[in-house]
């Protein structure tokens, strides 16, 4: 009777995560993926058996689908190609042994990530705005630049949502890189100095090879987070993605089938995509950095 | 031990309290997302309690437009989890509540309507936006009048009465003047919402009665063409949104908005330093003898199915809505023009506008009224809206013809039509 309730015991200590995720997580991912397959639009409405229907709409007829899928892409690239080197050099710095105050910038540069994106979107918002803005006013009028209408002009949006971005997640991938940093052992750079490495040669063939595991790590996330991008944009330039759609994300793409034409199955299957889609580019990226090569 | 016994005795307690406390308190919840709305309806929900039912208490809940559209409908979707007993759905987001043909998650009104003697005492072309297959499901706070509000001011001052205009081209005469002293000025804001109501005035709309998208009507097109024009000469413009519109108002770039009814109080919320320097005047005519006015915007008080307390809902929207006393004070508040027959002729909709320099604001409403055209409802309506507005700055812009943008938009309702049917 003991040992039995001692096999059980654990089991049920740790049971309310697995309870907590069968309810709130796995139920809706299969019902969702079940859903994908039916026409269901409107409210209180019964589902309709379609088939692939949903997915081939998507990928043959759907131009707003795929302009979902282009912008957030343009972001993806822009923000991992600004964000990647920027947070590095940033470690770099901070890593740096004659730094002072250390500490308080770690915090520093780990606060605008420790901000809601809704708040961080209409405070952007406010530093995009085109008359009073603070970029247009404060950064670019003392330079001579006109007024650049950021929120306004389709070719505009995504630069101002990347800029956001950069703004938000530096940081914290700055942080993932001090960690990697302080991994790898003094002694392999002294090595390659008594080798007559110069400083450049010793960061490329020493510190970054070694880094490789963070920058997978970095990249993964990076991706994983462009592709679910939603909040800050939404308030940014309204869930519709703003003039031309040019802030429209994958993420604001479903939740306006979904919650706003209540096109259930539909967004189902646009949800079904962005993970395939998410799959496919984690994969890719990982060979390509061979982060699955053992060394 | 002692303490765990304490602690969850506390516990107990809590959870005890914080079940009963709803039932107790009798509270019903109302969304809506205007202020104007928020401050009659907190104004009627007292009135009632001290009238009618001591017991009825209303908790009015303020939330943005869209979020508050949103919101609802995902509330309704998942069975009326979080849902209010009454909200204001707009006119525009409406039609999404229909789309698939499936219940829209509100409470039938025909019987209080019918039963009360009320279907007769609204403008049945308001109501028209509410109703789907003879069901109706909210009642309209606005006629929503379109009018010509003016800075008098600046266009008296330009030698200009827009009292006296009779058709667009006066206007676009006069505006001429006053571009010609100051060319900062925009006399005509070419907001998201003036090309929909100016086609209204003439007789069309996006839909038509039989639910056909016709925003790539040759109207539409044309009437486009005419706006974008205007642009180009510097007498209309494109001003920026948000605050940003109204400190465009209180510095005296627009001198003018063709707006409906709530845009009065849109006015006197968000640009009170501006009092006794606007007018109203009924809208300029397409031709001469053409109708002066439109319908814009407007918004139905619904009951949200899922409530449990349908009857007191009802028992309220009753006595603030569907009376003269309750859309008469609607108007002293928010200078929403009544729906409502009965209190159309009511003599206090007739005191004087301090912010509209001293006019009698209801007699242009009034005046203009029953002229007001149809505006027919299509669950793809605010599929449609989110479509031009995203179209809307680079037609704007000039990056794309009205015709191209229009026709494109056209042709994606109906084939979501097709795709759905």
């Amino acid at each position: 009777m003991f040992g039995r309730g001692r096999k059980i015991a654990p089991y049920l200590f740790i049971s309310p995560f697995f309870v907590g995720y069968a309810i709130f997580f796995l139920y809706p991912v299969v019902q969702s993926l079940q859903l994908s397959f039916y026409r269901q639009v409107g409210l209180n409405k019964a589902p309709r058996f379609i088939g692939v229907d949903n997915y081939v709409r998507l990928a043959t007829k759907d131009p707003l689908f795929v302009k979902a899928l282009a912008n957030t892409t343009y972001y993806a690239l822009g923000s991992i190609l600004i964000i990647v080197p920027l947070a590095l050099l940033l470690a770099l710095i901070l890593h740096s042994p004659r730094l002072r105050l250390r500490e308080f910038f770690r915090f520093l540069y780990f606060t605008p990530n420790i901000t809601a994106g809704v708040v961080v979107g209409i405070i952007f918002g406010l530093v995009f705005e085109e008359q009073y803005g603070l970029i247009n006013n404060l950064l670019l009028a003392p330079l001579g630049v006109e007024n650049v209408r950021w929120l306004r002009e389709s070719r505009w949006i995504m630069p101002a949502i990347i800029l956001l971005g950069t703004w938000k997640w530096t940081g914290l991938n700055a942080i993932y890189f001090m960690v990697g940093l302080q991994n790898i052992p003094p002694e392999l750079k002294e090595a390659a100095r008594v080798d007559g490495a110069t400083r450049w040669q010793v960061f490329w063939h020493v510190t970054l090879p070694l880094l490789r595991p963070i920058l997978a790590f970095v990249l993964t996330f990076a991706i994983i987070g462009s592709y679910n991008l939603f909040a800050e944009p939404a308030i940014l330039v309204g869930a519709e993605g703003g003039p031309n759609n040019s802030g429209l994300t994958m993420t604001m793409y479903l939740y306006t089938r979904g919650f706003r034409e209540l096109k259930m199955g539909y967004a189902s299957a646009i949800g079904y995509s962005l993970a395939i889609i998410i799959l496919i580019l984690t994969v890719f990226q990982l060979i390509l950095i061979r982060a699955f090569r053992e060394d | 031990m002692k303490m765990r016994r304490v602690c969850l005795l506390a516990l107990v307690g809590v959870l005890l309290l914080s079940a009963l406390a709803p039932v107790a308190a009798q509270e019903l919840e109302l969304w809506t997302f205007v202020n104007t709305h928020a401050r009659w309806f907190r104004e009627q929900a007292e009135r009632y309690a001290e009238e009618v039912n001591a017991d009825f208490s209303l908790e009015v809940v303020e939330i943005a437009y869209s979020d508050m559209h949103d919101r609802l409908q995902i509330s309704i979707q998942s069975g009326g989890v979080g849902a209010p007993d009454i909200a204001d759905v707009e006119q525009g987001r409406f039609g999404g509540f229909l789309r698939g043909g499936g219940d829209p998650g509100f409470v039938e009104l025909n019987a209080l309507l019918d039963e009360g003697g009320h279907t007769e005492n609204l403008v049945s072309a308001r109501q028209a936006l509410y109703t789907s297959m003879g069901s109706v499901y909210g009642i309209e706070h606005a006629l929503t009048p379109v009018v010509l509000y003016y800075r008098a001011d600046v266009w008296e001052g330009a030698g200009a009465d827009p009292q006296e205009f009779v058709t667009w081209d006066d206007f676009v005469d006069a505006a001429r003047v006053i571009v010609a002293e100051n060319p900062d000025v925009i006399p005509l804001h070419i907001h998201g919402g003036l090309h929909e109501l100016l086609l209204r005035q003439q007789g069309h709309d996006y839909f038509n009665a039989d639910g056909d998208v016709t925003i790539d009507s040759e109207e539409s097109i044309a009437l486009m063409d005419w706006l974008l024009a205007l642009k180009d000469e510097g007498v209309a413009g494109d001003p920026p949104t948000g605050d940003a519109l109204w400190a465009a108002f209180k510095d005296g770039t627009l001198i003018s908005m063709v707006g409906a009814d709530w845009y009065a109080g849109f006015f006197k919320d968000n640009a009170p330093e501006l009092s006794g320097k606007w007018k109203a005047a009924p809208l300029p005519a397409f031709e001469e003898g053409g109708r002066r006015t439109s319908v814009w915007g407007g918004t139905g008080a619904t009951v949200v199915a899922t409530s449990d307390h349908v009857e007191e809902a009802l028992g309220f929207l009753e006595f603030a809505m569907l009376s003269i006393e309750g859309n008469v004070r609607r108007f002293e508040l928010t200078n929403l023009f009544p729906p409502y027959i009965p209190a159309m002729d009511n003599e206090r909709l007739h005191a004087d506008d301090e912010y509209f320099s001293g006019m009698d604001l209801g007699a242009v409403f009034a005046d203009v009224g029953p002229e007001a055209p149809p505006q027919w409802q299509s669950p793809f309506r605010s599929q449609l809206n989110s479509l031009r507005t995203a179209a809307w700055q680079d037609v704007i812009d000039g990056v794309r013809s009205p015709a191209d943008a229009f026709a494109e938009i056209a042709n994606t309702i109906r084939d979501e039509m097709e795709f759905e049917s």
